[in-house]
């Protein structure tokens, strides 16, 4: 999953210089929607008391943003993404081969607002998709559970490389309300604008 | 400066309301307690001890009449709005001291209590077991964890009337004797609260029953694994979603217990307390009820082993629990609570009927209930004066409730 991520991160990262010695003669209207494509770093806040030292809390995380970007300073959108929260090890893992995994799919609105050239801030909240995966301890099992209380905040630098792409930074922090868990990520961003 | 201002008071907002607020530390009086040097009361004193006393000194406090009662783990002082005293006794020469803390059930309010009754007031009678009668408890009672500053004085009025000392009423405690939420120092549904709830004035417990995805029954009530019942873990979701290893493995109770299958929570209540009636809530009955009901059968007899007198009994909260009760064989000898209508009960041999309470006293059916040989217990009473009103007025068998001190005070200060 860690190689796929990192394979997909890169290749966003070239595709727009690809593109930045052709011509691009296509207008782009000040009213229009964007897409974004981040991934990177993401770490999960352990305030586990069951596994918390058998947690582990690092891991490689994807977003995926839309947003409607009309003529003024504010944008709204809808964001997604996969993020794993933590695996925790059973503590007696030579004799029962035990481990958690809690992962979560956002589904957020946002509202963001550019503060200065190439630098925004925003905030979102709206649904995450808990998926728990179990395995050992008594056979694999899987759940999902719908957490109906999450939100984040993040402020990301985009800088146009052409009239239609952008690359940058992303540094987030996502709540979600089910587990009470907290994270920060930090991610590289592509965007198109459509 | 506003925006800053909104911002910190925002962020203020968010992490204080992370902020986990699920227990009232007991109160202790240290190592140095008097209660170390004390020898233990023998039974007939106990019994010497209880009864109803008036209060002098803290009768602002604590109401103008208290009862006293004694469990298998202590002793118990209820007052009719919902303060209790959980109390340890013991003697030294012919002074009884009774040391112990003062809760609040319905605040956050809790406290020291030191007490005594000295030779000339009862004390000398009381040891020796010759007599009780004209008893004072003096001392005093404090705020948290200071030292006890205020006075208290208790003056022993009457024994239990016959109608309140039968011991066939049922102070039934929820959640296995008290719900988390109400800061217990143990979790609810789990052993350690089986164990605390006669401290609590309760005679028995309601359980929630759930099946894990291997088929064993166990103790836990909400429908999810939460942070109000459980410590942070990596299991989110049903309970029932999970095998019971996993659960075991991957969960632990609010104040760090196990979850509990019943079985062990029943052999607990057999080999360990005095209860007298477990109510098995079922949360979920589809395909359970046969292993439910078979493990229930095994404990019913290992109660008649170690002569216990004790009632298990399978709650059937609605139509689906009946059927499926009615599709095991020989479902009429399968001892039952009904909450359901009087001729459901009848349809299932039910050995208890349980209305909700909001349905009244209804002391005519619970009559008809009574000449069937069955008994009748309401659910779920929690404000003093409908305690009140459905112990004087009603005649109901017993009273599911989440303070059963209060329903102790109203039950034993009858006349």
């Amino acid at each position: 999953m860690t190689k796929i991520l990192i394979a997909i991160s890169l290749l966003l990262l070239i595709m727009p210089f690809a593109h930045a010695g052709k011509k691009d003669s296509a207008r782009v209207s000040l009213n229009h929607y964007s897409l974004a494509v981040g991934v990177g770093w993401s770490h999960c806040i352990n305030t586990l008391e069951i596994g918390k030292d058998n947690a582990s809390v690092n891991s490689a995380g994807i977003s995926l943003k839309f947003f409607w970007e009309p003529e003024h300073r504010l944008s709204l959108g809808l964001e997604t993404g996969y993020y794993r929260l933590y695996k925790v090890k059973s503590d007696t893992w030579e004799t029962d081969h035990g481990q958690a995994t809690m992962s979560a799919i956002p589904l957020l609105l946002n509202v963001r607002m550019r503060i200065v050239d190439h630098f925004h801030l925003s905030a979102g909240a709206g649904l995450a998709i808990m998926l728990n995966k179990v395995e050992g301890v008594g056979g694999t099992l899987s759940n999902t559970i719908l957490s109906l209380s999450n939100y984040q905040f993040s402020g990301s630098y985009i800088y146009p490389l052409t009239r239609h792409w952008q690359v940058g930074g992303e540094l987030k922090v996502l709540n979600y309300g089910k587990t009470a868990d907290w994270m920060y990520t930090i991610q590289a961003v592509c965007a198109v604008k459509l | 400066m506003k925006m800053r201002l909104t911002y910190m008071v925002f962020l203020g907002m968010v992490f204080s309301g992370c902020v986990k607020d699920d227990e009232i530390p007991i109160p202790t009086a240290g190592p140095n307690s008097i209660m170390n040097d004390c020898y233990p009361l023998q039974p007939a004193s106990l019994r010497l001890l209880e009864g109803v006393y008036s209060v002098s000194a803290g009768a602002d406090f604590f109401g103008g009449q208290v009862i006293l009662k004694n469990n298998r783990t202590g002793s118990l002082i209820a007052t009719s709005h919902g303060k209790y005293f959980v109390i340890q006794t013991g003697y030294l020469d012919s002074v009884v001291f009774l040391q112990g803390y003062w809760r609040d059930g319905y605040s956050d309010g809790t406290g020291l209590a030191t007490l005594k009754i000295s030779r000339d007031e009862g004390g000398a009678g009381i040891v020796t077991g010759s007599g009780g009668g004209q008893v004072t408890i003096r001392g005093a009672f404090g705020q948290e964890n200071g030292l006890p500053d205020q006075a208290l004085v208790l003056t022993w009025q009457r024994a239990f009337s016959p109608k309140a000392d039968t011991g066939k009423y049922y102070i039934l405690a929820h959640r296995a004797g008290g719900r988390t939420s109400d800061k217990l120092p143990v979790s609810e549904n789990s052993v350690a609260m089986i164990n605390f709830a006669e401290r609590l004035g309760s005679t028995g417990i309601e359980v929630d029953v759930r099946i894990s995805k291997d088929g064993i029954p166990f103790l836990y009530h909400d429908g999810d694994l939460n942070i109000r019942l459980t410590q942070k873990g990596p299991l989110a979701g049903a309970a029932e979603d999970y095998t019971f290893a996993q659960l075991t493995k991957f969960v632990r109770l609010i104040h760090g217990e196990l979850i509990p299958t019943l079985e062990e929570a029943l052999t607990f209540t057999i080999d360990s307390t005095e209860l007298r009636f477990v109510y098995l809530d079922m949360k979920e009955t589809a395909g359970a009820m046969a292993t439910v009901t078979e493990i229930q059968h095994r404990m019913l007899e290992r109660a008649i082993q170690k002569g216990r007198d004790i009632l298990i009994v399978i709650g059937i909260p609605n139509d689906d629990a009946l059927n499926d009760l009615m599709a095991l064989p020989g479902y009429t000898e399968i001892p039952s609570l009904c909450e359901l209508t009087v001729d459901d009960v009848r349809k299932l041999n039910s050995l208890v009927w349980a209305p909700r309470w909001t349905l009244g006293t209804q002391n005519d059916l619970v009559q008809q209930m009574h000449d069937e040989g069955r008994l009748a217990v309401t659910w779920t009473i929690d404000q003093p004066s409908w305690i009140q009103e459905y112990i004087t007025e009603g005649h109901f068998d017993g009273l599911l409730t989440n303070f059963p001190y209060v329903v102790a005070y109203y039950h034993y200060i009858q006349q």
